[in-house]
């Protein structure tokens, strides 16, 4: 059925074969994503060249980086030297605050026995087709990462959710960004404690969404309140910065807010990422 | 034939790692060139579609491994754009420069088109997948500029193999 007269195979015949195929992976594929995130993965070769050609191009980079940068240091050695002497009068105060500090934890009764450790690592690759928006990261399970964890990232003065690890290979693992639509997070309005989920819009502008924010509390938000993670029967810690509002929408018909939040962390933008040890 | 299908596929494999470690970090909008479906696309259009849809499912197997798509998402994308493209072989006689452009202009949305249907179909959320919103079109046009240099360089190196080839066998 499948073959030319000559004897040869239809190309109909044969693609049909591989959209079947293709379509009984994605379905398996599909059902095991949804019993677990995928966990270990190993993809030892294509991740192993990704992770040497991510890293090269880093070393490629950096050594004309470096160059550049040179005269940039001197300047900022320079400027750096002026504001040391203008620290040192802090350090007295700051030592004072410190200690005031630990006392006040002492009375609250606080609990430091829950220590997160992170790993700093670093983006090696972002997904190969614009479909997807994954970021491949440079430590895997032999660095003690595992699936679930938390990622974070430094950028603009905030120390800020960037995401989680659902793939983990031996030296590198995969993160899916609060951006992907994919993506929920039990989040909280620092200043209010409102909570509500925040969700991945995976547009142009990277912006999320915070639904189930109940309607009575509009006036109690303002535009950039900052959100945070609540820690409530999520996997994520409590605290970390998510983004700010941006704006906030009440619409008749509906019982709850929805809310778009600029996260602090440009996905796009960074370089180095933190994955938390502890997984809850 | 079987040797250049197999070389052209991790050609296209090795511009798809490229392109998530290297280009990625070229480009501001985190939006580059699909090189990897190019080569796809030029393959297909010199030797059919039956090489085309084997090479689309290696090329599209190997991108979802380094991707969070489920696997089997890139193969089904890439053995259709296989296939087309090798029925679009016979136009290959005519201007080498429109027809790379228009061959590219169809697989990048016939990409789009059916990754919106595949996602459809299984409920999947597409990331950073703009239904042809801007970044799509910046898409679109990286790749139209550089189809017909990728169409040369990869039929150049065919030629050259061929005529090899012929001399060979004289």
């Amino acid at each position: 059925m499948g073959e030319h007269k000559n004897g040869g195979t239809r190309p109909e015949a044969l693609l049909i074969i591989f959209l079947i195929v293709s379509i009984l992976t994605v379905v398996f594929s599909v059902a095991l994503r949804e019993r677990s995130e995928r966990g270990e993965w190993n993809g030892r070769i294509i991740w192993g060249v990704q992770r040497f050609i991510g890293k090269l191009t880093y070393q490629v980079r950096d050594l004309f980086g470096t160059i550049k940068r040179l005269g940039e240091i001197r300047q900022q050695y320079e400027i750096a030297l002026d504001k040391l002497s203008e620290y040192q009068g802090f350090e007295r105060s700051v030592i004072e605050l410190r200690r005031e500090n630990e006392e006040l934890k002492r009375q609250l009764g606080y609990s430091g026995s829950i220590e997160y450790s992170n790993t700093p690592a670093r983006i090696i690759a972002r997904d190969p087709s614009n479909l997807f928006s994954s970021i491949t990261i440079d430590k895997g399970t032999s660095d003690g990462i595992k699936a679930g964890a938390t990622v974070t990232a430094f950028q603009d003065g905030f120390f800020g959710l960037l995401g989680k690890i659902v793939r983990v290979g031996k030296k590198s693992s995969q993160v899916r960004p609060l951006i992907d639509p994919d993506h929920y997070v039990a989040g909280l309005l620092q200043k209010s404690r409102i909570q509500g989920l925040v969700e991945g819009l995976g547009n142009e502008d990277g912006e999320l969404k915070m639904s189930y924010v109940h309607k009575s509390a509009v006036e109690l938000i303002n535009v950039n309140d900052l959100v945070v993670t609540s820690g409530f029967k999520s996997l994520y810690q409590r605290g970390i910065v998510i983004g700010r509002v941006k704006e906030i929408r009440s619409r008749e018909y509906a019982t709850s807010l929805e809310l778009t939040i600029s996260p602090v962390i440009n996905v796009t933008r960074v370089e180095y990422v933190f994955v938390s040890k502890n997984v809850q | 034939m079987t040797i250049r299908v197999l070389v052209t596929s991790f050609l296209a494999c090795g511009f798809a790692i490229f392109q998530s470690t290297t280009l990625s970090k070229l480009v501001p909008s985190n939006v580059f060139p699909d090189i990897a479906m190019m080569i796809l696309v030029t393959l297909a259009m010199r030797y059919g579609p039956i090489p085309g849809e084997f090479s689309g499912f290696l090329v599209g197997l190997s991108i979802d491994t380094i991707s969070l798509a489920p696997l089997g998402f890139h193969a089904f994308i890439f053995v259709l754009i296989g296939y087309l493209s090798g029925k679009l072989r016979s136009y290959l006689s005519s201007n080498l420069i429109l027809v790379s452009i228009v061959a590219i202009t169809l697989a990048t949305l016939v990409k789009y088109v059916s990754a919106i249907l595949l996602s459809f179909f299984f409920g999947l959320n597409l990331g950073l997948m703009r239904y042809f919103s801007l970044l799509t079109i910046w898409e679109l046009l990286a790749n139209i500029v550089l189809a017909p240099l990728i169409f040369f360089a990869i039929f150049s190196i065919y030629d050259s193999v061929d005529r090899h080839k012929e001399h060979t066998i004289e």
